[in-house]
């Protein structure tokens, strides 16, 4: 049987072996971080495993699901295939930086009253692409939608409710 | 019901806010101090003897901290205990007793690419996987069988020790099928495929183990049963049920794929020899190779009709590809081998099944178990029986459709059945005479539409024990209410539907209501989530806790109003007299009464249900397995390109029984949400096994329904109010499915006059097809 995944982590060990640990200055849901890593280590490692940010969901590992999807410098990014190393001064939003002062974005409201949630799992990822788009285009269609989350899997909803929570988000005041 | 003021009003889910802030904790998210990480080695053969495992140069490796194999398992490595118990507490006598040959590792042979072999755990995932390729396996590889007929076929290689590879079978004969197709004035024979479906849930299967000095396990993880999987734990590793306590963490996703896994005891073991936390979560490459997906089937279907349609005889012949072993397989074949005849009125019915086994992955439990298959096949049957007729598909189905009062042919008793307005809506809401009427040459992209329905169970019984539910409901100092289930929330939306009864009974908010997480230690038995059971039992189990909660605390309000406890109602919040709201005790002001005044005490409300289900008789395979029945009807609109091949949904019109629906917002959801999985099912999802190698294990080349992929749904809940059900409610999730994909190949069939009798309906396929009716037509 092919090991696609246990080959490249023996690739990443050699390619490691006596490699320098990187240090990058990033901000992270608004605050400041100093932080010293190896060099392959992936965003997605550094949030979850380094920092306790396990909001941020790991479904697939290969840029396949978008459960990862985090915003860097507003963009949606997957962070499982994003180096830590490259975010020397970036900016980064998970979904836990989304609620401000204990109050909920519009998104996440409307993700509640919709029922646009079920297990959960794809949530905080599909989220933040929402934020994106909204962010970028307050005033969505529906096509615009699919466009923008068709990298965001979800298995559970069948995807209605989604496009109806990020049609009400962006009907909010 | 008519008053009813929080059970069929929609909620929004109890665990929401955890889940959009991204608090909420997965079994991958946990983690302990002096957590180390696992990681399982797999056989890369599917089938060789396992004669020797070297695993000396991997202890060598600095940080590695615990391997463990077959020599590490207790009491012959053996999964011992199918949790099916007859009055007695001894193992029943089941109708479907289920193959318990999975042993944690596979011991002596490995029987598919992927079977569990040793596993390691380290201080970090490297070390782990660097460990696994220092373990060296001699493999002494022996001839693989990958087709179930082949596996039949005498002189196949056996995987285990019984005839022709079959694992069960079913021999089913009702009334006179000989007679039945001598009336007959139409009758077809076809034969159908179905494919191997992967669950697919976003979130991976993972485990924390932690062993305490006492030698007491407890793991963090991801079930559908955890009460049963706390039995196969104790039982597979030598421990007694009370050093075995599982928390349940929130579930990614289950449809039947996270019910007991190799990973669990996998995991326990690793933690008891290392003496650490230990996380151990699968892949998404593990997860497609070697968890258990919906089974490929082959399905020969011969069926008679008469000349005004009623359905005179079927004769059936299912082989259910096991792979390497067994499991839940029987009960899933008893589903394919009856299910469907209970759908219309069948009296003369033949049936031989087959389970068998293969040197691929073991097949499990997926939505819908076993059903979707068989009713892909009948509904697509039902679609050619008509055109034979020259009867219009909806006019055949609503000429045989089950009806109310009736006894099926296996002894179902159906006491509450919505189906012929179930065909009549979903037709109505569809457009379908129309539709069905329109002339289709003049598009070059034909549209076409197409009917499936189906029917499912609200729990299923197999063994004369306990198949029910507990439910506790106490009440704290604050008026605080906390809910105990022993059923599982796997994001179908079970805790919302749970508090919403107890808020109904308490006549409180929701909001009041507080639902913790299920730890075996505390949280009451039920079985959990499958065969659509959770919502119908454990609704009934945690209704009669809330009213026996509601009752204690009466008791406390009835000294405080002077008045007769038995008169007492409870609503918005206040506890009054009949007919006398003037008069009332706040529920606040009972309920502390009842946990601080002098002689009070802790109000426990305790439920306990167990449905009046019948198993079959193990010999004649007869009777009432459930106690509802649910019946749907889903109508496809497709666009078909005649050039590519491709299939374009247009919409879907899906009318369900769901006898009473609690939280219409989440059924909904569900209803939505399997149309989608189902579509998938119907139209692009296979994992495609070369040798028993799976090709497409990752999410880039195994493809879910995207967001591009949905189209309009209209959605129709039918509430039929079964008399035994909680407020009339049936189970809702895994019917949703069923009907999907065949109501996809009859619209397929309706657009461009080609019948798809294997799933997926890929474009491949359907250009093959269209190739082969032009070839045909040239020759004639």
């Amino acid at each position: 049987m092919k090991r696609p995944k246990r080959r490249a982590a023996r690739r990443r060990a050699v390619l490691e072996k006596g490699q320098p640990l990187r240090r990058i200055e990033v901000t992270i849901n608004g605050e400041e971080f100093d932080l010293t890593f190896k060099p392959a280590r992936t965003l997605l490692e550094l949030l979850r495993d380094d920092l306790d940010l396990t909001g941020t969901k790991e479904g697939c590992d290969g840029g396949e699901c978008g459960a990862c999807t985090v915003l860097i410098d507003d963009e949606p990014r997957l962070a499982c295939l994003t180096l830590a190393a490259t975010l020397r001064g970036k900016k980064i939003l998970t979904i836990e930086g989304l609620a401000k002062d204990g109050r909920l974005h519009p998104l996440q409201r409307a993700f509640l009253e919709k029922g646009a949630v079920q297990c959960g799992y794809c949530t905080p990822g599909v989220i933040l692409s929402a934020k994106a788009l909204l962010d970028s285009n307050p005033a969505p269609t529906e096509e615009d939608i699919k466009k923008a989350l068709a990298g965001n899997l979800c298995r559970c909803t069948g995807y209605q409710k989604i496009i109806s929570a990020v049609l009400e988000a962006a009907a909010a005041p | 019901m008519a008053d009813l003021r929080v059970v069929g009003h929609s909620h929004p889910r109890v665990d929401g806010l955890d889940k959009v802030t991204g608090t909420a904790r997965f079994s991958p998210d946990i983690k302990l101090p002096r957590m180390i990480v696992g990681k399982i080695l797999r056989s890369p053969h599917p089938h060789a003897k396992v004669f020797h495992v070297d695993t000396s140069r991997a202890a060598r490796l600095p940080g590695v901290k615990a391997i463990v194999t077959a020599a590490d398992t207790p009491d012959g490595n053996r999964r011992s205990s199918t949790y099916q118990f007859d009055d007695q507490g001894e193992r029943a006598a089941s109708s479907t007793p289920m193959v318990m040959d999975q042993t944690v590792f596979c011991e002596g042979v490995a029987r598919f690419v992927g079977d569990e072999v040793a596993a390691v755990a380290a201080i970090d995932e490297e070390t782990a996987l660097e460990a696994l390729s220092l373990i060296k396996v001699d493999y002494d590889l022996l001839p693989p069988v990958f087709n179930p007929l082949k596996a039949m076929e005498p002189g196949a290689p056996l995987l285990h020790d019984v005839e022709r590879n079959i694992a069960y079978k079913f021999v089913i004969r009702r009334g006179d099928v000989e007679e039945g197709f001598a009336q007959a004035h139409v009758i077809h024979e076809e034969i159908y495929t179905t494919q191997l479906q992967h669950q697919a849930y976003l979130g991976p299967t993972a485990c924390v183990a932690d062993v305490d000095g006492a030698g007491r396990i407890s793991l963090w993880t991801e079930l559908q049963s955890p009460f049963r999987a706390r039995r196969l734990l104790s039982d597979m590793l030598g421990l007694p049920a009370s050093k075995v306590r599982i928390f349940q963490t929130h579930v990614g996703g289950g449809f039947g794929g996270k019910h007991f896994k190799r990973v669990q005891p996998i995991c326990a073991l690793l933690a008891l020899k290392a003496r650490r936390p230990v996380r151990l979560c699968l892949t998404r490459e593990e997860e497609f190779i070697a968890s258990p997906p919906r089974h490929a089937t082959h399905i020969r279907l011969k069926m008679g009709a008469s000349r005004d349609g009623a359905l005179v005889a079927k004769e059936t012949y299912i082989v259910l590809n096991s792979g390497a072993y067994g499991e839940v397989g029987p009960i899933i074949l008893d589903t394919m081998t009856k299910r469907v005849d209970s759908l219309y009125r069948f009296a003369n019915i033949k049936t031989d099944s087959f389970l068998v086994y293969t040197n691929t992955v073991p097949g499990g439990a997926f939505r819908g178990f076993g059903n979707p298959p068989m009713d892909f096949a009948l509904e697509s049957h039902m679609d050619t029986l008509a055109e034979k007729l020259a009867m219009d598909p909806v006019e055949l189905r609503l000429k045989n459709a089950r009806r109310v009062g009736e006894v099926s042919a296996h002894g179902w008793e159906v006491k509450s059945c919505a189906l012929t307005e179930c065909i009549e809506k979903a037709a109505e809401a569809s457009r379908w005479k129309e539709k069905r009427a329109r002339a289709k040459s003049s598009r070059s992209k034909p549209r076409g539409i197409g009917i499936g329905c189906m029917i499912h169970v609200s729990g299923c019984r197999y063994y004369p024990g306990f198949y029910g539910s507990n439910a506790v409901v106490t009440i704290g100092d604050n008026g605080q209410v906390y809910l105990l289930s022993g059923e599982s929330e796997l994001g179908q939306g079970c805790k919302t539907v749970m508090a919403q009864i107890v808020a109904e009974e308490l006549g409180i908010r929701v909001a009041d209501i507080v639902v913790p997480d299920l730890d075996t230690d505390f949280s009451p038995h039920s079985l959990g989530a499958y065969a659509d059971r959770t919502t119908h039992i454990g609704g009934n189990a945690t209704r009669l806790a809330a009213i026996d909660a509601k009752q204690q605390l009466f008791e406390f309000a009835a000294e405080m109003l002077e008045a007769d406890p038995g008169d007492l109602v409870a609503q918005d919040g206040r506890i009054f007299p009949k007919g006398s709201p003037q008069r009332a005790v706040t529920f606040l002001e009972v309920a502390r009464r009842s946990w601080f005044r002098a002689g009070g005490k802790e109000i426990v409300g305790r439920g306990s249900w167990d449905p009046p289900s019948v198993p079959p008789d193990p010999e004649s395979q007869y009777g009432n397995v459930s106690s509802a029945y649910t019946f749907g009807a889903q109508v496809a609109e497709v666009e078909v390109d005649p050039k590519t091949g491709k299939v374009t949904i247009l919409n879907f019109t899906a009318a369900h029984d769901v006898g009473k629906a609690i939280n219409p917002m989440a059924v909904e959801g569900q209803l939505e949400g399997a149309l989608v999985q189902g579509a998938g099912y119907g139209l692009m999802e296979d994992m495609v096994g070369v040798d028993g190698r799976t090709y497409n294990p990752n999410f880039l080349n195994y493809r879910l329904p995207t967001m591009l992929d949905i189209a309009p749904m209209k959605i129709m809940m039918v509430e039929s109010n079964d008399p035994v059900g909680p407020y009339g409610a049936k189970g809702v999730a895994e019917p949703a499915l069923v009907a999907t994909a065949p109501a996809l190949a009859n619209a397929v069939y309706h657009a461009i006059g080609v019948r798809i009798t294997s799933l997926p309906v890929t474009p491949q396929k359907i250009l093959a097809a269209l190739r082969a009716k032009e070839a045909k037509r040239r020759s004639e």
